[in-house]
């Protein structure tokens, strides 16, 4: 990547993401299970006039709508949707709604993994639509076909039909071919339940709000989609039948919803949830189609990244069980290895196992997850370390700085005799022009703190016939922080308030499913002060966030 | 005729990672299925641009400057290169989908050779596809009827990892384009693809019955329309509610206009109706099947405008076969029925079509008058030609585009030579989608580098994998064994590319 033009604005701009001179003092505590209202409460930092996101109509992911169709259908294996996975822009999740809507190519993948799923199963229809078929409907006649119906749309869009739409997703069934009752039924379930995985209702997460009466432009979810943005969020599938029928008992009220958060998040679908976020921070869906030179790292072969992934989930989960929080995740020593990674850490191979992964303490050159071999393999090309890799996903994951993208500018194919080190080069790429102010001051130093990582994240010493230098400052909370190398500044990060509060910004914006909301201050603010009571775990932020209004409410914006 | 192996042609259409006995119960179904999957559809035109000194090689960009970064291209850009003399003008109206690659080199390409060293159209026949440089049969350099490929053709590689058969089509039988400069030695493209192009299609009539004689989906198509009815109507009801945002409106439109698209595509699925000035140009043809290197077929069609009529009638029958997703990998070579020294470039109605006249084509492409012509005669024949050639690749287009499935896949047109006199210098790579949205397109791009870095751009983007990973290189071996770098076309990369 290469960046900029506008040092000075790049860095009045970073200044202000610093962010932690503005944020107000809120008390949560004013309300005790941690339930914001609607209309904020008094000391809340004044809601933003611009932002995105809350759109009422955004796409399941697809593993989100492949867990649907198996839940939906009650299926006892996974389905094989083979639907496109999206590709956010950069440094975006996965479930962001800028990126999910249909267009015809996504369209026709949902048509046939839709016809792919049913078909495949009609082969034992018969036992199967008993499965589906509600305990209490009749045993035959239109009654039972209106039984299914009503029965499956209900748990597809997660709400009852209207009648008149009930009447319209009648049709399969009466234009069915069939020589007789049970043949027709059959036809028109199968035509019924490939349309239902089509359908607005199950395809979309839908967030468009209650009709009622606006407070400070914004209104409640309706309590089936408040549902739908948690059981996304947390456990990465629509609703189940429990959460449905806790709807239905009035869970999401905001009498109980303290208490229905409280138990999803002790559901241990949840951590699975947490670490897809933790996995998308840290880029660790991105580790398995990782590739190395050859010729410089034999050892790393092409199922070596995979075991990278299962390494920072591991380590991740640790941290999550354990009950810890960002203060962990930059700290911790352990990792999960085997054969294949142990080398990367300095440890004999052959003391491990092919493909279990063993629990080890790794020595005190690494400090987090952040030097997991993993993300320092993924902040690198095939052979070099590219610090500006790592230096922008500080800047963006662990921070929350800002910059501007600059214009691309050719890079020197040669080198002076003296930059021998890959740090010395890469100063000498972007010396002078436009390109130094954000690469001296905001991107690389952040990237130079891992120098002692090579391109598999192995520890080093000497880069070339050079000592490694690592040293550098960044500023943090406003402040300027000078570092020795990656240990000091992640120690530096794990107490700092930018770093949490950038934690749980992140975790908002994949809870959330979008970025910029215009209450991400008020949620900051409940972070931090949450932080001055005592440490705050993973699960803390996710409660504060789902708790908070930007989960739970809708913005109006334009309407037509 | 080469055997039809079913089993792959049905993997293929499900998807290599579906269960056999499930396709193959669904197989008249999907068979005629409309998908996004992934394609591949080659054009290859020999000779093209082997012209002498390089003094119209320009034709196969636009007038636009190349940039590393890429430059953008529109329809206005296009026209105006047309109007300067630029083939790739024909192009115009598909603009915004295609992509103009300046500065490959294959690996053994000549530039610095001195001339009399062996140079020839094998030379870059045998790299062109493959990624890699030369070999030589025996060592022996003497003759470029030596000349070997190094390494598995991108097409080949693609259909296998598609787990599909490729179909290799000629625009016409009669062949110099086959057995001639292209793969005259038997050998090149790729090593073991020689009997796939000695099998290659030229017959309409064989084509139609390898893409649609199967049991018509009647029953999937009409499920689909009760599907599509349904999901459209709840879209409208949804859309209906009055407190839905701008955005939210939007979305639910593109959602209905990819419902539309879908159903369009599907319809426009089925074999071509009998009424057809193509399926009664396809009839007509079966009586010609009579054998490449007949002579009394050669002498019969190879003018008159048969090469034309014929290789229109495969373009549209083999998109409208990727269109339906029963090919998802087509090599075309086009002009592959010119004659040793006679083609047929003309629209019916020109002087030389009516009068039959042979031309010589091979003559032209290399800047050099027929026998007996004025001066400079070459110069108008060529870019006749050439245009005849981008107009071949803007019906492949533009019938792509149609049928909603271009950007699900990649169209590269290519020769295999260029700069000077054969040699493998700056050779022109013209392409078209973006591969699900992985490549960028509209843009004429200073590539700078040897062609497999193009082709591992354009294999990671088709999901080509090496060990699991997007492949990061294609080919790249030289004879000694020693491997040229890996690496994309940056420039040629939307912010998907790696997925």
């Amino acid at each position: 990547m290469r960046i900029q033009t506008a040092s000075a604005v790049g860095f009045i701009t970073l200044m202000l993401a610093g962010c932690t001179g503005t944020i107000g003092d809120a008390d949560s505590s004013r309300s005790p299970d941690g339930v914001v209202p609607f209309g904020g409460q008094p000391g809340d930092p004044p809601e933003r006039e611009r932002g995105v996101g809350g759109m009422g109509y955004v796409r399941l992911t697809p593993s989100q709508w492949a867990s649907g169709a198996r839940q939906l259908l009650r299926l006892t294996t996974n389905v094989d949707a083979r639907l496109s996975r999206v590709q956010p822009s950069e440094f975006h999740f996965d479930n962001d709604e800028g990126t999910l809507g249909f267009g015809a190519i996504s369209y026709l993948q949902h048509q046939e993994a839709a016809e792919a799923v049913v078909e495949v199963r009609m082969a034992a229809a018969d036992a199967w639509l008993i499965a589906l078929m509600p305990s209490d409907a009749p045993q035959s006649g239109v009654g039972r076909t209106e039984a299914f119906a009503r029965s499956l749309l209900k748990r597809a869009w997660r709400r009852a039909p209207s009648p008149d739409e009930l009447a319209a997703w009648l049709k399969p069934f009466s234009d069915a071919p069939g020589a007789d009752e049970a043949a027709k039924f059959k036809a028109g379930a199968r035509r019924f339940m490939i349309a239902l995985l089509q359908s607005p209702g199950f395809v979309y997460r839908t967030a468009v709000g209650e009709p009622v009466t606006p407070i400070n432009d914004r209104v409640p979810l309706q309590a089936f989609e408040l549902a739908t943005r948690l059981s996304l969020a947390l456990y990465d599938a629509p609703p189940d039948d429990a959460m449905l029928a806790s709807v239905e008992a009035g869970d999401f009220s905001d009498a109980k919803l303290s208490a229905t958060v409280d138990r999803a998040l002790s559901d241990p679908r949840a951590r699975e949830g947490l670490l897809r976020f933790h996995e998308q921070l840290y880029f660790a869906q991105e580790y398995p189609s990782l590739s190395k030179d050859a010729t410089r790292f034999p050892g790393f072969s092409a199922g070596t990244g995979e075991h990278l992934r299962q390494d920072m989930l591991r380590t991740v989960a640790a941290v999550i069980d354990s009950g810890g929080g960002l203060a962990e995740l930059f700290s911790t020593r352990k990792a999960f290895v085997n054969k294949a990674t142990a080398r990367l850490y300095g440890l004999d191979p052959s003391s491990y196992s092919d493909s279990a992964y063993t629990e080890v303490t790794l020595d005190a050159n690494r400090a987090g997850v952040l030097t997991r071999a993993g993300w320092l393999a993924w902040g690198a090309g095939p052979a070099e370390r590219r610090q500006v890799r790592r230096g922008l996903a500080m800047l963006h994951n662990v921070m929350c700085e800002t910059y501007q993208n600059g214009e691309p500018q050719d890079f020197p194919k040669t080198f002076p005799n003296e930059a021998k080190t890959s740090r010395k080069r890469l100063e000498h790429t972007v010396s002078g022009g436009t390109c130094m102010g954000c690469h001296a001051t905001i991107i690389n130093p952040k990237g130079f703190a891992f120098e002692h990582f090579d391109a598999v994240g192995q520890y080093q010493t000497m880069d070339n016939t050079e000592p490694v230098d690592a040293s550098g400052k960044v500023f943090l909370d406003g402040a300027e922080v000078r570092f020795a190398s990656h240990v000091e500044l992640m120690t530096a990060l794990a107490a700092s308030t930018q770093a949490q509060t950038c934690y749980a910004r992140r975790m908002s914006h994949y809870l959330l499913g979008f970025e910029k909301s215009t209450l991400e201050d008020v949620l900051v603010a409940r972070v931090v002060s949450a932080t001055k009571k005592g440490p705050v775990t993973a699960k803390d932020i996710a409660r504060i966030v789902i708790l908070g209004s930007a989960f739970r409410t809708r913005k109006l914006t334009e309407k037509l | 005729m080469r055997t039809f192996d079913r089993r792959r042609f049905l993997v293929g259409l499900g998807g290599a990672t579906m269960a056999l006995p499930f396709l193959e119960g669904l197989a008249p179904k999907l068979a005629k299925a409309a998908g996004p999957n992934p394609y591949l559809f080659v054009f290859s035109h020999n000779n093209g641009v082997s012209q002498g000194g390089g003094r119209h090689l320009e034709q196969f960009w636009p007038l636009a400057e190349p940039t590393a970064a890429g430059t953008t291209v529109t329809e206005a850009d296009l026209r105006a290169s047309l109007a300067g003399g630029r083939a790739t003008g024909e192009l115009a109206g598909v603009a915004q989908h295609m992509n103009f690659l300046r500065g490959v080199d294959h690996l053994d390409n000549g530039k610095n050779s001195p001339r009399g060293q062996v140079e020839h159209h094998e030379n870059g026949g045998a790299q062109v596809l493959t990624g890699s440089g030369c070999g030589w049969r025996g060592g022996d350099r003497s003759n470029h009827n030596n000349v070997i490929p190094l390494s598995e053709g991108f097409v080949q590689r693609v259909a296998r990892e598609f787990a599909v058969d490729a179909l290799y089509l000629q625009g016409s039988g009669a062949g110099y384009g086959v057995f001639g400069p292209y793969i005259h030695n038997r050998d090149s493209l790729d090593r073991n693809a020689f009997l796939a192009y000695q099998e290659s299609d030229y017959r309409p009539l064989n084509l139609y019955a390898r893409l649609f004689a199967i049991t018509r989906p009647q029953e999937l198509l009409d499920s689909r329309r009760s599907v599509n009815d349904l999901v459209k109507d709840d879209l409208k009801r949804v859309r209906a509610n009055p407190r839905l945002s701008r955005a939210d409106i939007i979305r639910l439109d593109a959602h209905l206009d990819a419902v539309r698209s879908a159903e369009s595509m599907v319809a426009n699925c089925g074999a071509p109706p009998e009424s057809s000035d193509l399926m009664r140009y396809v009839r007509s043809s079966a009586d010609r099947n009579v054998g490449r290197g007949n002579p009394e077929y050669f002498e019969r069609y190879s003018a008159r405008g048969f090469h034309q009529q014929n290789e229109d009638a495969m373009i549209a029958l083999a998109v409208l076969g990727v269109a339906c997703g029963s090919a998802r990998v087509v090599h075309l070579f086009s002009k592959a029925g010119e004659g040793t020294q006679n083609t047929d470039m003309y629209a019916p109605g020109s002087p030389e079509y009516e009068n039959g006249a042979p031309l010589p084509m091979h003559d032209y492409s290399h800047s050099l008058d027929g026998p007996g012509e004025p001066s400079k005669t070459y110069q108008s024949r060529l870019f006749a030609s050439n245009k005849w050639t981008m107009r071949r690749v803007a019906k492949i287009v533009q019938g792509l585009k149609d049928a909603g499935v271009l950007d699900s896949g990649l169209v590269i047109a290519q020769s295999e030579q260029a700069d000077g006199d054969h040699l493998q210098h700056n050779v022109p790579f013209i392409t078209a989608g973006n591969c699900g949205g992985r490549l960028k397109t509209g843009q004429v791009v200073a590539a700078n580098c040897y062609n497999n870095r193009v082709l591992a751009t354009f294999g990671a983007a088709l999901g080509l994998k090496d060990n699991g990973a997007p492949i990061t290189n294609f080919g790249g071996l030289r004879e000694g064994g020693q491997r040229e770098p890996g690496g994309y076309v940056d420039a040629l990369k939307s912010s998907t590319f790696a997925t």
